[in-house]
């Protein structure tokens, strides 16, 4: 199946079955691809890495349009696992490309380090936009909240799995996006270690975290991070969609919905925040 | 009331977020509170911060304010002061999660951030706006009964937003004095 379109949070959705039908080796044909987001492209980066450590390559058909491969270039994600996917044509010839605006895909590893790629982030949006308090608050607040719980939460039982946290932010004409995700055990098995939701279908699990802000810790002071950046979204008219494992949770203004997407492990979350707040 | 000392919470960062961070700026303010005298105010300033996120927020305040109301670190009194309110809604929903308040003093305001419910937060109101109250004074202004009142100074006093202080009744016995730890008008 060839892509003619943007390569998006969406569109995603729908490919993943196929690369799956030939994982570890899929062919994930980009040749007819018009863009790639930074949650599609990060989400690449991690499927290709699983890809690899499943003993297969993810081969790679790059976009013939030079936007697109401008797009996916200055995402980083081919320097991120360039070596561990095989592509159509030598990357080394994609060196050149440069990137329309700020872009960062950045690797979450330890808690101690996530301030520092936060601080960097935003450093470099403040030099671009004129950004007020508010708006560098939500935008760094996400951030800080999202990237540690990978440390945290995306391997709570210390088994032999690699969670390979990534982050990446992208400006945009009309707004800004910013990813952040991980192949860990994902929300409904990380909350399942508490009893009292134990018993939660996906949904169910993705739902309790987002509304009621659950957590897998008994503590009443621990959880409610992810529903208060829900919130913080819902107020500033911008976009959240969170994958874990099978279940999807898409909230756009006031609306949010729950349902079932192609498993993959982990947590993986795209907040689009308006660029009029930016400016607000 | 004892003069008040500061922790200026962005001698650990502008932008303050996990919990790791948090645990340790714990143990800084935890060590200012236990160097205080009897009766003493520690201000925990967020001035010069741009963001303080939930996380570090509880690990940091919150979690130290369960702390207090525990009975740790006793007639030691934690408050926060910030340059506008929207730096502390983080903390403020982590305070509500534990069912804690605390006093925020947001430029020339007071406010009480966290939840603390009506009947407790009327008490308060009182209190500030005094300086300071007896059961029977409160009992008093609010029309309700002497224990009723003693009850409300109590819970104030155990979430560590009035001191209470001892004193001989003219008639025999022991009463409680409920003393605000700031003025209404965020006068500290």
């Amino acid at each position: 199946m060839k892509m003619t379109r943007r390569l998006d949070v969406w569109a995603l959705n729908g490919y993943l079955s196929e690369w799956d039908r030939a994982f570890p080796r899929p062919l994930i044909d980009l040749s007819r691809v018009q863009g790639v987001d930074p949650f599609a492209a990060a989400f690449l980066a991690l499927y290709a890495r699983r890809c690899s450590e499943a003993g297969g390559r993810a081969r790679v058909l790059l976009p013939d349009r030079p936007e697109a491969l401008a797009d996916l270039a200055a995402s980083g994600v081919l320097s991120l696992v360039g070596e561990e996917i095989w592509t159509d044509r030598p990357l080394d010839s994609l060196k050149q490309l440069q990137p329309g605006g700020f872009a960062a895909l950045v690797r979450v590893e330890e808690e101690r380090t996530v301030r520092g790629l936060v601080d960097m982030v935003c450093d470099s949006l403040r030099d671009r936009f004129p950004l007020g308090e508010t708006s560098m608050r939500i935008l760094a607040g996400a951030m800080l909240e999202l990237a540690q719980n990978i440390p945290q939460h995306a391997n709570p039982l210390g088994e032999e799995i690699d969670p390979w946290g990534l982050m990446a932010v992208r400006e945009y004409q009309d707004h800004i996006h910013l990813v952040v995700m991980d192949k860990g055990v994902g929300l409904h098995r990380s909350l399942g270690l508490n009893p009292r939701y134990r018993d939660l279908e996906e949904k169910e699990a993705l739902e309790a975290v987002l509304i009621q802000g659950a957590s897998r810790f008994q503590d009443r002071g621990r959880g409610g991070a992810l529903r208060r950046i829900r919130q913080v979204i819902q107020a500033n008219e911008g976009r959240l969609f969170v994958r874990s494992g099978g279940a999807g949770f898409w909230q756009a203004e006031v609306e949010w919905s729950v349902g079932e997407v192609h498993p993959f492990p982990g947590v993986q979350v795209s907040i689009q925040l308006p660029r009029a707040l930016f400016f607000g | 009331m004892v003069e008040g000392k500061a922790v200026q919470l962005n001698r650990f960062g502008r932008r303050l977020g996990t919990r790791e961070e948090g645990a340790r700026a714990r143990e800084v303010i935890r060590q200012a509170l236990q160097a205080l005298p009897p009766g003493g105010r520690l201000f925990v300033d967020l001035s010069g911060l741009e963001v303080l996120s939930g996380s570090f927020a509880d690990e940091a305040l919150a979690s130290l304010l369960a702390e207090l109301r525990d009975g740790a670190l006793p007639d030691r009194y934690l408050l926060i002061r910030a340059d506008d309110g929207e730096l502390v809604e983080d903390l403020s929903q982590r305070l509500a999660q534990r069912g804690l308040a605390a006093l925020a003093l947001l430029g020339e305001a007071v406010q009480v951030i966290g939840r603390l419910p009506p009947y407790l937060a009327e008490a308060l109101e009182l209190v500030m706006t005094r300086g300071e109250m007896t059961s029977p004074e409160l009992a008093q202004a609010l029309s309700i009964s002497v224990k009723n009142a003693s009850v409300r100074l109590g819970e104030l006093a155990k979430l560590r937003l009035v001191r209470t202080v001892q004193e001989t009744r003219p008639v025999g016995g022991v009463q409680y004095r409920a003393v605000s730890l700031v003025s209404s008008k965020g006068t500290s």
